[in-house]
């Protein structure tokens, strides 16, 4: 019982692994050996055995394979069955019974994944089904393709430096065939040799051939993975067959790919030929001796050489393959046909002297030499070119300048019998540019001002010989009607065409194809039957040419055809700056025509982009004007507008420009000024008519009548005042002394003099209003100085010389308290004027009323009054009253007055005759 | 024969050009070759053999039993390229095995490597011979021949002949290579 338990353990275990190898495939080698060994505990009792039991199968092909039944008689063939992986039961046509005991089957390998194949039994007995895991066993299907085959073998062996060696043959080789990612093949390089020579296919391939060697020598590489390897060669076997070929392996086995038979020499590349020389020689000035040395002797292979020259420069090479005499190698060439007094670069290599043997080598070094100068044997390419009215002689060298040229000769012939002639040293260049990119020199500037014509002639002289003459008239102007006609440019790869139509009448000799631009000139020259070239010179793109075809008639230019046109246009490098001429509803914009460097292409239109506040509006206008109208614009509004230039190839922008339209039109400027003007003419009517009828009215109003003092009869109208304007001088002098008596030194007298009286009260009235003001006014004020000082009359005298009329109400200062440092005598009002004062003169018993009060009040409110605030108080209350309260402030305002004052100077306390205030001193408020 | 029978030459007049060509070469080549070792195998055997005129006289050894290639040139002549050939092919099997066996008693390592080089070559020019005859309708007979012991000046002679043979073989096999190809291009 525990058997058949342990059995079943087992089979549940190995369904679990196979289940889980079914889903799962990535960790197939872990599952697989797990299985394996399940297996392999299973063989010791399994009644069925698999042959094979483990298998690489080829992808493609069909695997056959058979179970057995063992050691018992349970089950039969019939009773077996085969599965692929656990589930997939393999139909009964794929079976062959063998016997009554072993079953075959043969599937086809179609899937890349590699699978388990089960034989089991199917048997519904007792036993089977107890010993179900000993009926059944399987195989693991490992799927591969066959190794890959090598084709195209190519192989090479490089010569050692400066040996007869070639120690390496290295081959490469392509592959066909697909290969799993778990496999590889792996190559390897198989070389054989000597091998029989002979290239008949019975013999190649035959056995017997390979009997003619009796020992071969065999080299191989190590195995790769990839499509190139080599052997090393103790002996490189010159002269001898090889035979090379590549067996790729895998674990499905070995193929062999196609064998390549040929001598050893067709795989060899030799070194560079060596110590190149180029010997010249002074007597054959086309013609170049070049020799060198092969790199390995003959007796190993017999090479043959190739050179290759060019001038210097031009990296056209010319290939020259050197002749082989049969008995010797060559090795010396002469270069011929050459071009006297120019560079070549020279060099040579060489290869095996059988065809299709061996590789060419590497070039040998340049080796630069340059043939011998001869006369030049062509003639200058003369041209002319007018500027300024005057001609310019230029010139190309010669096609065939055959060294450097150092000079021209020129022959200048104005008319038959003037003419002159001059040699013109230059530099030539002697280098190698073609006849088309050959430099133009100026050789000369003439002024034909006063001559119709001229025939040049000019010749190049180098350092052998002079060449032939380039003869031409040269018109003061291209005489003759265009006789050119239906010239057309145009350009097609990368180059430029010019075409036109021979003309009928004139004899052409031959035709000037002359290109300008940006003062540089070019030309070609073109026989009388061309009607179509392409320009030869390097033209550039976006660049403007003036093409021009001049027909020539024996050497005299006539009047040529002209056509501007550009190798590709493209868009302009920039746009037009704008200018603008706002109006109201309009703007005037104009521009400059875009540099004809910058243009690119012909302008085929303008574009006015104008916009308002994000609104972008456009006008394309034509390329040809400069100028335009913006119309619809709307008043007092700011515009930014640019300009593109276009061209077949884009658009150019350009800088962006800002204009306000104006805030009036004219025409309302000119109605405002209109109604302005006829407005202010109604008014300086009204006003004018205005003031003529109401004259009297507005002079009463604005031109008061003021009485002429001098015509007063005041002066004489009262008899009682007859010195009236003479008094005041007089009673200052006593006011004074009124106030000193103010100060409680009464006068006696001074109450007698009523003449005076109304003018001292009026005084004193006006310096108790000044001290209580200004309370440390006494030191400075020459009035208190006067009250405070004996001298106080001489003093007096000189201050009185302006007699006061009125009194002065100065309340503002007073009621701040605050006193200034000292007196501020601007605070006075007072009149200069001589006129009598009405007021005084109609109350004059108020003002000796109040006199009076003063006299008697003072001592006593220095007792009445001892506390300061009181004091201050009562100044105030003292001001609010007014009048009324007359009578007891100014002995107050005149107390405060004198504290301040002698707080400041304790000297005048002392000296002051006012020392009762002292005591006072010590409760007054610090200023 | 059965395979010369289906030879024909005019067809493969190219290609049996071509292979004498490179025969020649090969002779060539291995006339040049044996040269060097020439002076290098006589350094090797010493005094006398490395002397200037020193020529001992010919052993009748059984690596020696081919004709000397020291012929009349006229009677060489005279033969028909078949024979030529066939003389070329028994004299190079002869020599070839006897310089292999050269090779084998020789204890200079870098000597024995070119001997066994030059065997390779030399068994290339062998096999070229006998595949140009085949080519060319020959048969080509192929002997082995037993070497019998000898003492060591005896062997030294035989190696200084073998080469000395070799070198004439080689030399006039050339001309033959060269007369060949000229009559089969004329």
């Amino acid at each position: 019982m525990s058997s058949m338990l342990l059995q079943l353990f087992r089979l549940s275990f190995i369904a679990s692994v196979l289940h889980a190898e079914h889903e799962k495939t990535s960790d197939l080698s872990v599952v697989q050996q797990t299985v394996m060994d399940t297996f392999h505990m299973e063989e010791y009792g399994s009644y069925l055995v698999i042959a094979p039991q483990s298998s690489v199968v080829e992808i493609g092909t069909n695997f056959t394979a058979t179970c057995v039944i063992t050691n018992t008689d349970e089950v039969t063939a019939d009773d077996l069955y085969w599965n692929r992986s656990l589930s997939s039961v393999v139909p009964k046509e794929y079976y062959t019974k063998i016997n009554v005991s072993a079953l075959a089957v043969t599937i086809p390998i179609t899937s890349r994944e590699s699978e388990w194949l089960f034989c089991l039994a199917n048997k519904k007995s007792a036993f089977v089904l107890l010993n179900k895991s000993k009926f059944m066993n399987g195989i693991w299907l490992k799927k591969r393709y066959p190794p890959k085959r090598a084709t195209n073998i190519s192989c090479v062996a490089e010569q050692k430096e400066n040996e007869p060696s070639f120690p390496v043959l290295s081959c490469t080789w392509e592959t066909v065939g697909h290969q799993t990612k778990d496999e590889q093949t792996t190559y390897t390089l198989m070389v054989e040799f000597p091998f029989p020579r002979l290239n008949r296919a019975d013999c190649i391939t035959g056995v017997f051939c390979k009997g003619i060697i009796n020992r071969t020598e065999t080299y191989t590489s190590s195995p790769t993975p990839h499509n190139k390897a080599s052997v090393s060669f103790g002996s490189f076997p010159h002269h001898m067959n090889l035979d090379i070929w590549v067996v790729s392996q895998s674990s499905l086995g070995k193929i062999e790919s196609e064998h390549l038979r040929q001598d050893a020499h067709y795989f060899v590349k030799t070194s560079a030929p060596s110590n190149v020389k180029v010997i010249v020689e002074q007597s054959f000035p086309t013609s170049l001796l070049v020799k060198w040395q092969h790199p390995i002797d003959q007796v190993y292979i017999k090479l043959t050489s190739q050179i290759r020259f060019c001038q210097d420069g031009s990296l056209d090479w010319r290939y020259v393959d050197v002749p082989n005499a049969d008995t010797s190698v060559q090795t010396s060439f002469r270069l011929q046909d050459l071009q006297p007094g120019k560079d070549y670069v020279i060099q040579v290599r060489c290869k095996n002297v059988r065809r299709n043997r061996g590789y060419w080598s590497d070039w040998s070094d340049s080796v630069t030499e340059k043939t011998p100068e001869d006369r030049p044997t062509s003639k200058p390419d003369l041209w002319w070119k007018s500027e300024n009215g005057e001609a310019q002689l230029i010139c190309k060298e010669p096609k065939f300048s055959n060294g450097r040229i150092t000079a021209y000769s020129i022959k200048l012939r104005y008319t038959k019998k003037e003419g002159e002639q001059e040699i013109i040293p230059v530099n030539g260049s002697g280098t190698q540019q073609s006849v088309d990119q050959k430099p133009v020199t100026l050789l000369k500037r003439i002024s034909l001002a006063d001559k119709p014509s001229v025939r040049v002639c000019v010749a190049a002289i180098n350092s052998v010989g002079t060449s032939p003459e380039a003869c031409l008239h040269i018109p003061a102007k291209p005489s003759g009607t265009q006789t050119v006609e239906g010239m057309n440019v145009s350009t097609l790869d990368g180059q430029m065409f010019v075409e036109w139509k021979q003309p009928n009448s004139a004899a052409v000799t031959e035709y000037v194809i002359e290109w300008m631009s940006n003062g540089k000139i070019d030309w070609q020259r073109e026989r009388n039957s061309t009607n179509k070239t392409a320009i030869k010179g390097k033209l550039q793109p976006y660049v403007c040419y003036n093409v021009s075809v001049y027909p020539i008639q024996s050497g005299f230019i006539r009047k040529p055809a002209r056509l501007e046109a550009y190798l590709k246009q493209g868009a302009p490098s920039e746009g037009p700056s704008t200018q603008s001429n706002p109006a109201y509803y309009s703007a005037e914009l104009w521009w400059n025509p875009i540099p004809l460097d910058k243009r690119r292409g012909f302008i085929t239109n303008y574009t006015i982009f104008y916009q308002k506040d994000h609104q972008l509006k456009n006008i394309t206008v034509p390329g040809n004007i400069t100028s335009y109208d913006l119309t619809n614009l709307s008043g007092n509004t700011k515009y930014d507008v640019w300009i593109t230039a276009s061209t077949i190839a884009g658009s150019g922008k350009g800088i962006s420009h800002s204009f306000t339209t104006l805030k009036y039109a004219p025409e309302m400027v000119a109605g405002v000024v209109v109604g302005v003007s006829l407005g202010f003419l109604f008014f300086v009517l009204m006003t004018t008519l205005l003031c003529f009828y109401k004259k009297e009215v507005i002079k009463k109003n604005l031109w008061p009548q003021i009485p002429n003092p001098g015509e007063s009869t005041i002066g004489n109208w009262s008899p009682d005042y007859p010195s009236k304007v003479e008094t005041p001088k007089e009673n200052c002098v006593t006011g004074v002394c009124v106030l000193n008596v103010g100060v409680c030194e009464v006068t006696p007298g001074f109450e007698e003099d009523k003449t005076s009286l109304s003018l001292k009260k009026d005084k004193y009235l006006s310096e108790e209003h000044s001290s209580g003001i200004f309370g440390s006014s006494c030191m400075s004020s020459p009035r208190q100085s006067v009250s405070d000082s004996d001298e106080g009359p001489d003093l007096a005298d000189s201050t009185a010389s302006t007699v006061q009329y009125s009194s002065v109400v100065a309340s503002s200062g007073y009621k701040g308290q605050n006193p200034a440092p000292q007196p501020q005598h601007s605070i006075f009002s007072r009149s200069e004027s001589t006129q009598p004062l009405l007021d005084s003169e109609e109350h004059p018993d108020i003002v000796q009323e109040g006199s009076r009060q003063v006299q008697c009040s003072p001592r006593e409110s220095l007792f009445t009054h001892g506390a300061e605030n009181q004091n201050t108080i009562e100044s105030d209350n003292c001001r609010l009253l007014g009048m009324e309260q007359h009578d007891f402030c100014p002995l107050k305002e005149e107390a405060e007055q004198t504290t301040e004052s002698d707080s400041q100077s304790a000297d005048a306390e002392s000296a002051s005759p006012l020392s009762s205030y002292m005591p006072q001193l010590g409760g007054y408020r610090p200023q | 024969a059965s395979l010369a029978a289906a030879v024909d030459p005019s067809n493969n007049l190219a290609s049996e050009r071509s292979s004498i060509e490179s025969t020649y070469e090969l002779t060539k080549y291995l006339e040049y070759q044996l040269k060097e070792i020439k002076d290098v195998y006589l350094t090797y055997l010493g005094p006398p053999f490395n002397e200037k005129d020193f020529s001992p006289p010919r052993p009748n050894s059984t690596a020696l039993t081919l004709p000397s290639a020291a012929t009349r040139l006229e009677l060489w002549h005279g033969l028909e390229n078949q024979a030529r050939l066939a003389q070329n092919q028994r004299a190079y099997s002869i020599l070839l095995a006897a310089v292999r066996e050269l090779a084998r008693s020789t204890l200079c390592p870098s000597l024995k490597t070119s001997l066994l080089h030059f065997c390779t070559g030399l068994d290339g020019l062998l096999g070229s011979i006998s595949a140009l005859m085949n080519s060319l309708g020959y048969s080509s007979p192929l002997q082995a021949a037993a070497r019998p012991t000898m003492n060591d000046f005896a062997r030294k002679v035989e190696g200084f002949w073998i080469l000395r043979e070799l070198q004439s073989w080689l030399w006039r096999s050339a001309k033959d290579f060269n007369r060949l190809k000229k009559r089969l291009r004329g």
